[in-house]
């Protein structure tokens, strides 16, 4: 039910891009060098794919068990050694059932404090923010103690900061604390 | 003077002290640059340009020539160890690779990926020097139908790695090249997909998306199954074995021709020759069912393209001045800044100073081998480090990665974003390799398809009339077929397995 129920939502995703992208082939037509030729005619192509494999799948989504040896492109022989196993009671493929895993919160923590991050460093700039991230981000996975998630993060920063900005000179984000900061000292 | 004897001459100028040190600094920097995410060949050697500025114009060229084939291979480091492919052409190396890693077999895969770097390099530059002149003109008649139908032939392939999910895998094919149309449409100058969102304008930029969809991905996963570490189990030997070795070779002898010939052509990049390469190899195998869970020649095949494809690249660079690939225009110009202009005369002019280049090459390929495989055993050891270690590691890393290839915080927010996407498609089982390799012929395909029909004049029977675009276009129909022929042989193989299986059970019972 669950393969099912994906399937149709990501037909239903299908479907509502292609309709975006043939609504850019309608927007971008009059602007056409010759029916082939123009800024339209792949966003035309590609809203008529996207929609119609979009109706594809909310009209024949997958089926809730999963056909994993032929997702893997395996020959008949190799099936049939895989049909053994499974009828041995080990599970084929076991290592690369993605759906095994459960939802974690700690899994989507990750990239709200990423997200989180990407707005602090324009105010703080890179040392500042990225020392925060960094030190929430080992409390995150793992690392028990505060002080060595400070350390660590202490550790990468200033390592990021040498091969980036100081041995490659990239310029990494200053902030407009410090900028702030500067004009207040001066 | 034959080509040979030249070269010889070449090497007696190459194999001076200060040379061959020259060689070995831009292939370590190169290898330490590349293994950075977001930094490939192109920007290593932008970056490093004006550090050789103090160079002869020799020893500055050998230096870069070295920085390219070490940043090509420092890529492969991160796809084989963290699943984190910094450049396009590492992704199938990554498929391959990291699953071998998490089986701690992550020294082997980097042996291979070593040694196939080597032999292909070296095959490479054999055919530098012996077809150099005559493989260039033949390039030229390589035009954009042609383009066109060889990246159709691509895309077929691609289909072919998704197995039998057909509609997943053109959903996720048509979704990369839809994001690779973000942007400033090239026949009207108009916006396309923006939808008024002035940060879009500038299109997505590929390096935030492959970071996204592996690096941040893998470690959200990684979380979710509470990994302690990449590779959990004993390491074992560090050193590919013999029967890696007989495995790898043909697989690496393979790529090392696809990535060579197909190379030649202009545009055609080494993401594209090491994807076809893997396909290619995973058709022709036995194992193919180990393919995606860890087989040494999917390790081996694209390896190989890689860097048969940086070494032919040089072919239409030297004979014609035309760069096949970013890195090559990048390196076009340092050229240049020494004076050396390249175009038919080149070899006439500047002969000893280019055969003198073409003979470090062998040079840098080896110091490659020589430099790296001693390393392969400290490389491996970080799979070993925990993982709640390399987690914030890996993560801020491919921030700042994202971050320094255009500047630009967007980048870093759109990484994020493919991060969240690449979790949910892994979870669900929908292929992400589609979405990739789409969105990098995107631009490409749409340019050629155009280019094709102003020469035509809006007729698509331009495609049938060329020879060898015919041929391509023949050869994708005829691997599509192939692809739904085998799809459905094994679906039917299996309904007949089970059946069986589960007469025999019902029997028993």
């Amino acid at each position: 039910m669950m393969k099912t129920a994906v399937d149709r939502s990501a037909g239903a995703i299908a479907l509502f891009m292609g309709c975006f992208s043939l609504r850019e082939f309608y927007r971008l037509y009059p602007q056409h060098v010759s029916l082939l030729g123009g800024d339209h005619l792949f966003p035309g192509i590609l809203g008529a794919g996207l929609a119609a494999s979009g109706i594809w799948l909310l009209l024949f989504p997958g089926k809730p068990h999963r056909d994993g040896a032929a997702d893997a492109g395996m020959e008949p022989e190799a099936v049939a050694q895989a049909s053994d196993k499974c009828s041995n009671g080990a599970s084929a493929g076991s290592s690369t059932t993605a759906a095994t895993y459960s939802l974690d919160l700690k899994a989507i923590a990750i990239p709200a404090l990423l997200l989180l991050y990407t707005f602090l460093i324009r105010w703080t700039g890179y040392p500042a923010g990225t020392l925060v991230a960094g030190v929430l981000l080992f409390r995150l996975m793992g690392t028990r103690s505060w002080p060595l998630s400070v350390l660590n993060s202490l550790l990468l920063t200033a390592a990021l900061y040498l091969v980036f900005a100081q041995w490659l000179h990239t310029p990494l984000p200053a902030g407009q604390l410090s900028a702030l900061w500067r004009e207040v000292a001066r | 003077m034959s080509s040979l004897s030249m070269l010889l001459d070449g090497f007696s100028h190459a194999l001076a002290p200060m040379n061959l040190l020259m060689a070995a600094l831009g292939v370590l920097v190169g290898t330490f640059v590349g293994v950075l995410p977001g930094l490939g060949p192109t920007s290593s050697i932008a970056i490093l340009l004006p550090v050789t500025a103090v160079l002869e114009p020799t020893q500055a060229i050998i230096m870069l020539a070295g920085i390219y084939y070490g940043a090509m291979y420092g890529g492969s480091t991160t796809a084989i160890l963290l699943g984190i492919p910094g450049e396009a052409s590492s992704v199938p190396t990554c498929i391959d690779g990291y699953p071998l890693a998490q089986q701690g077999r992550g020294g082997p895969a980097l042996g291979i990926a070593a040694i196939a770097s080597f032999a292909a390099g070296v095959l490479g530059v054999f055919g530098l020097v012996l077809f150099a002149p005559v493989l260039a003109s033949q390039a030229l008649r390589f035009g954009p139908p042609e383009m066109f139908s060889v990246l159709l032939l691509t895309l077929v392939i691609t289909m072919g790695m998704a197995g039998g999910r057909f509609v997943k895998s053109a959903i996720m094919g048509l979704t990369g090249i839809v994001l690779s149309l973000i942007g400033l449409g090239a026949n009207s100058g108009l916006y396309r997909f923006t939808f008024g969102w002035e940060a879009l304008e500038g299109g997505f930029d590929m390096v935030s998306i492959l970071i996204g969809l592996f690096s941040i991905a893998e470690v959200m996963r990684g979380i979710s199954e509470k990994k302690e570490a990449i590779s959990t189990g004993n390491i074992g030997s560090v050193y590919p074995g013999r029967e890696d070795l007989l495995r790898s070779a043909p697989a690496a002898a393979a790529g090392g021709v696809i990535g060579f010939f197909m190379g030649l052509l202009p545009g055609c990049s080494a993401a594209v020759t090491s994807f076809m390469s893997y396909d290619a190899v995973k058709r022709m195998s036995r194992r193919r069912h180990l393919f995606g869970k860890g087989a040494i020649e999917g390790v081996a095949a694209p390896e190989a393209a890689n860097n048969a494809t940086s070494s032919a690249g040089f072919i239409p660079l030297f004979a014609l001045g035309i760069p096949s690939s970013p890195p090559l225009a990048v390196l076009l110009a340092g050229l240049m800044i020494y004076g050396l202009t390249p175009g038919p005369m080149l070899f006439e002019q500047k002969g000893s100073f280019v055969w003198t280049v073409i003979a470090s090459m062998f040079i840098g390929n080896a110091m490659l081998l020589v430099l790296n495989l001693p390393l392969v055993g400290l490389w491996a050891r970080l799979t070993r480090v925990p993982f709640r270690i390399l987690g914030p590691v890996i993560l801020l890393l491919s921030i700042v990665g994202a971050y320094t290839v255009r500047n630009n915080l967007f980048d870093v927010q759109v990484a994020v974003a493919f991060g969240i996407a690449g979790y949910f498609l892994h979870k669900h089982d929908w292929p992400v390799m589609p979405l990739v390799l789409c969105f990098i012929l995107g631009p490409m395909l749409e340019q050629s398809f155009q280019q094709s029909m102003s020469i035509s004049g809006g007729s698509l029977s331009i495609f049938m009339q060329r020879g060898l675009s015919l041929a391509f276009i023949l050869a994708a129909a005829l691997l599509l077929l192939f692809s739904l022929y085998m799809v459905r042989r094994t679906k039917k193989r299996m309904r007949e397995e089970r059946g069986e299986a589960l007469s025999i059970v019902n029997t028993e019972a």
